[in-house]
């Protein structure tokens, strides 16, 4: 009986994308291609250059899958890195450097037939959980880490896009990535099922 | 542990979010060289940080899935190669009429074997080729040198394509290219592997490379760096 390659870890379906199993690579997207998505969206702000970001860490994940150094890092992360830096790359080249328009969550939106519906409810708990934690956040706190993390600004830049000093802006940072750093604790991403 | 000082704590934060000026980095290396205790406060710090693409969403266009392997892949077309497969089959079928079912279908599956087998050698040939006739473009837009070679062409239809010639790397490490203006720090840029022949075809962003007027590889640690952290390996600057 061929395997459900759907109920693999993320681990394992590297390994066999590294084998050269596109289908393993379409399971990974299935599981990641909407949140690489969505970091790219967020950071470009235009849906054309995050399709563009998207195929590029599929890509990066098909050449590069066999060099993962297993052990030092879940999947997930790697390739939201991989996702991030791209875009913020992109971004800069373009010079679009406004604010990123997140598409409104669509309620009820239809669940894609090869989408682990498991592993969906789990992602969207997830999702809440570090919602309710930016939230907590005090604007300004969460406003720093946001141009830190999904503009790729450094704390100068921060400080000169927002006209404040550069010692506010080291502090929002310590402080709001702290904060969030107690609330999240016990939520470390770990790969599907590899955990 | 003692209390960390808080300009310690700043430098940890801001390096977990990436917000550090390059010549920043190697403060936080010092530190952790000097204080190995401070890692794990690091890594609560950056695990926080990865957790933040978790709040997001949004809803990619339904062709994206298709469009993203076809690009991974290297397939310009979006057309599947079991189609071209059935078509063929259905030739097949067709003039094998006085066989029996039992035997066309086994025939099938070993003409399914064959033609994967081929399509996947010569899809090999065809990139192979490919690279050579990249590295040895005499209009390559830039020319890699160094432990190893590449260059970078535009194509008729106006993408960028490099193809490198480069050494085995080591485990835990991936190569990764650099887009260099002027005397303005190294931007990061994709990360890739290389085959049994160290050999690798990339196609880049022309947008990425608009500005840039050196690129350079070096071998990163996995999931690339946000500054080079290890030597040159290649490098070439536009022509």
């Amino acid at each position: 009986m061929p395997v459900d390659l759907s109920t693999l870890g993320d681990h394992e379906l590297l390994v066999l994308v590294a084998q050269r199993q596109e289908s393993a690579l379409g399971i990974l997207y299935d599981r990641y291609g909407r949140m690489a998505y969505a970091i790219a969206l967020r950071i470009t702000g235009d849906r054309q250059t995050a399709d563009e970001v998207v195929q590029d860490v599929f890509q990066n994940v098909w050449q590069s899958a066999a060099g993962f150094q297993f052990g030092l890092g879940s999947v997930a992360v790697w390739m939201m890195g991989i996702a991030r830096h791209r875009a913020i790359d992109a971004t800069r080249s373009k010079r679009e450097k406004r604010r990123a328009a997140e598409r409104p969550i669509a309620e009820g939106w239809e669940i894609p037939d090869n989408m682990n519906v498991e592993h969906e409810i789990g992602r969207r708990e997830l999702r809440d959980v570090v919602r309710r934690a930016l939230e907590e956040l005090p604007t300004n706190q969460r406003q720093t880490i946001e141009l830190a993390y999904y503009s790729g600004l450094t704390r100068t830049e921060i400080a000169s896009q927002l006209g404040e000093p550069i010692g506010t802006i080291k502090t929002r940072l310590r402080l709001g990535l702290m904060k969030l750093r107690d609330l999240l604790r016990t939520l470390e991403p770990t790969d599907e099922r590899d955990s | 542990m003692n209390a960390i000082p808080d300009e310690t704590l700043d430098l940890l934060a801001a390096y977990a979010l990436g917000a550090l000026e390059p010549a920043e980095l190697e403060r936080v290396s010092v530190l952790l060289r000097e204080q190995p205790e401070l890692a794990q406060v690091l890594a609560e710090l950056r695990a926080a940080a990865d957790l933040l693409p978790y709040a997001l969403e949004a809803e990619p266009a339904a062709d994206l899935r298709q469009r993203t392997l076809d690009h991974a892949l290297g397939r310009s077309a979006s057309t599947p190669r079991a189609s071209t497969t059935g078509q063929i089959w259905r030739r097949w079928t067709l003039a094998l009429g006085t066989l029996s079912t039992a035997l066309a279908v086994a025939l099938a599956l070993l003409w399914g074997q064959l033609a994967a087998t081929q399509e996947s050698l010569a899809q090999a040939q065809r990139q192979q080729s490919q690279i050579v006739g990249v590295i040895a473009e005499p209009n390559a837009l830039v020319r890699l040198e160094g432990q190893g070679q590449g260059a970078i062409i535009r194509r008729a239809d106006g993408t960028l394509v490099m193809a490198v010639r480069l050494p085995q790397l080591q485990v835990g490490q991936v190569y990764q290219l650099w887009f260099i203006e002027g005397q303005q720090a190294p931007r990061p840029s994709q990360t890739f592997a290389v085959d049994g022949e160290g050999h690798a075809l990339i196609t880049l962003n022309s947008v990425d490379v608009t500005r840039a007027n050196t690129f350079a590889i070096t071998a990163e640690p996995n999931g690339g760096s946000q500054v080079p952290t290890m030597p040159l390996v290649v490098a070439g600057s536009v022509e």
